[in-house]
């Protein structure tokens, strides 16, 4: 996979996420999922969250997408345009693809007023979401049903679900899980065409040390609901402290 | 040695009495909690209905799946409830000279109870347990948390149209399977006790009251709310693996076969009871 330059930091724009203090407890008694939390992030600026499983990664995400209520501390986005890609997805099994990807502009959701489009025959809306389909390589597939596409390919329709409102936050948990390596640097490619373009404060949840160095532009470490680590992908790759030299070690032997 | 023996006695006797106790009182505080929660997601439906955020093309693709599905199931159950019930006082009743009273029996048991209770029933096998399940699955694929996302409420979505779906289709049903039932009972009449069908029509018109029919309805959209409301909020509320989708579907379907009961009883003593 070729390195791509990630987005100098000098580009980004104004503070777009901002986490103070988040505590995340899903029992009142229980451990904390995370712990005191703070965290920012600026416009074009792709954060990359990376640790082991059950450090509160996930967690991290759905609290910013407002999934999640904070047990403590709070969550402030600048605007509510925000789209997310789900680890397996989440296309609706009832709809076509056009239908999916078209869903934020058939049902603008609450407090948004009426829908832009009325109907998915309308030609507007179907040659809108062909233009989206095409930024992901899935041309002609805007009739099929998501049981009839791969797992990539289903990845790459939320890919496109997400990109359709134009969102100015976008959260991905997990996007390359499961995906063969072409797979993953394609939807790495996607996501680095994104940033260009749309230049939207997005944080990744990932495992893939690829992703973390070939996209991102910054990139914290999360172990036992606390930030062990916060700087650029070149600094991760230099760090001999732990956890973050056994992470990366692990994540080159993959 | 007996004194002895006496205080052994009590001593297990009190902790059995008390472990007893407090599972009453903990299956009495799980019945009103989950009552409370019941409660409070029926008023939020209600809340969406009254201020129209359910799309009608929504709950008519709904209603046509809880209306048609169970149709056969709840038509024979219901067809040999009357049957039933006529074969056992037809003959009887005939020999004892109260042969215009047979009519009379089945329509007030058919109406009064067994249909709706019996419609319900198919409801909530072949509508509940897969409102249930299909909830579950959206949920534990992160299908549900996609529309919070997109500021979609899956409340106004989801849930509402599939309860209004069950509201409907249950009294529409409970009308369409009582007149089987009494079809049912009036052939066995004939057969069994060799009564004349008009006898057994003029028995059933003559017993039979509006008021009847309209506490059948009332009860019947009651149990369709409920097992409606039941089912999505079980699966809305699936947690896990695959297994919480198999989970959900059972879960609808045993709680709201016990909702279907308390209902059933409460609005039976308000209606027909003497207190």
């Amino acid at each position: 996979m070729p390195p791509v330059t990630p987005p100098s930091n000098t580009t980004l724009g104004s503070v777009l996420i901002q986490v103070d203090h988040l505590t995340q407890r899903y029992n009142s008694d229980g451990a904390a999922v995370l712990d005191d939390i703070s965290l920012s992030v600026r416009q074009g600026e792709l954060l990359a969250v990376i640790g082991p499983s059950g450090c509160g990664k996930s967690t991290l995400l759905r609290s910013i997408a407002g999934l999640e209520s904070p047990t403590q501390g709070q969550i402030h986005l600048d605007n509510d345009n925000l789209a997310m890609v789900f680890q397996y997805s989440a296309l609706f099994d009832w709809l076509t693809v056009l239908e999916n990807v078209a869903f934020s502009l058939l049902e603008p959701g609450e407090g948004r007023g009426k829908p832009a489009f009325k109907s998915a025959d309308d030609p507007r809306l179907r040659s809108l979401v062909q233009e989206k389909l095409a930024v992901v390589g899935l041309e002609g597939a805007e009739d099929k049903m998501p049981n009839e596409l791969s797992g990539g390919m289903q990845k790459r329709v939320s890919f496109a679900r997400a990109i359709m409102s134009h969102p100015s936050i976008i959260l991905y948990d997990e996007p390359t899980s499961g995906l063969d390596p072409i797979s993953t640097a394609t939807l790495e490619d996607y996501m680095q065409l994104l940033q260009q373009q749309l230049q939207p404060a997005a944080i990744v949840v990932t495992h893939q040390l690829s992703t973390v160095t070939r996209i991102a532009n910054r990139v914290i470490m999360l172990d036992k609901g606390k930030i062990c680590f916060d700087g650029t992908p070149q600094e991760l790759l230099k760090c001999h402290q732990e956890p973050m030299a056994s992470f990366v070690q692990a994540a080159k032997a993959v | 040695m007996s004194a002895i023996a006496t205080h052994s006695s009590e001593a297990t006797w009190f902790p059995k009495t008390r472990l007893f106790l407090l599972g009453i009182v903990q299956g009495l505080y799980i019945a009103i909690a989950e009552l409370g929660r019941l409660a409070s997601f029926s008023y939020q439906l209600v809340t969406l209905i009254v201020l129209c955020k359910v799309k009608f093309s929504r709950w008519m693709s709904q209603l046509s799946f809880a209306a048609l599905s169970p149709l056969l199931l709840a038509s024979v159950l219901c067809c040999f409830s009357g049957m039933v019930i006529a074969l056992q006082v037809a003959s009887e009743m005939a020999k004892q000279g109260g042969g215009t009273f047979v009519g009379a029996l089945v329509a007030l048991a058919l109406v009064r109870e067994l249909a709706p209770i019996m419609t319900s029933f198919a409801v909530i096998a072949l509508v509940g347990s897969a409102y249930g399940a299909e909830l579950a699955n959206l949920t534990i694929r992160q299908q549900v948390d996609a529309l919070r996302v997109m500021h979609v409420n899956p409340m106004a979505y989801l849930v509402a149209p599939r309860v209004i779906a069950t509201t409907m289709a249950v009294p529409m049903l409970t009308v369409l399977t009582s007149v089987i039932g009494l079809i049912g009972g009036a052939w066995v009449s004939e057969v069994v006790a060799s009564l004349p069908g008009a006898i057994y029509w003029d028995s059933v018109n003559t017993q039979l009251d509006m008021r009847d029919v309209e506490v059948c309805l009332l009860k019947s959209a009651v149990f369709g709310w409920l097992l409606g409301a039941i089912a999505c909020r079980t699966g809305l509320n699936a947690r896990g693996g695959s297994e919480a989708v198999g989970q959900a579907s059972t879960q609808s379907v045993v709680w709201s076969f016990l909702a279907m009961a308390v209902a059933d009883y409460i609005l039976t003593n308000i209606f027909y009871g003497e207190f």
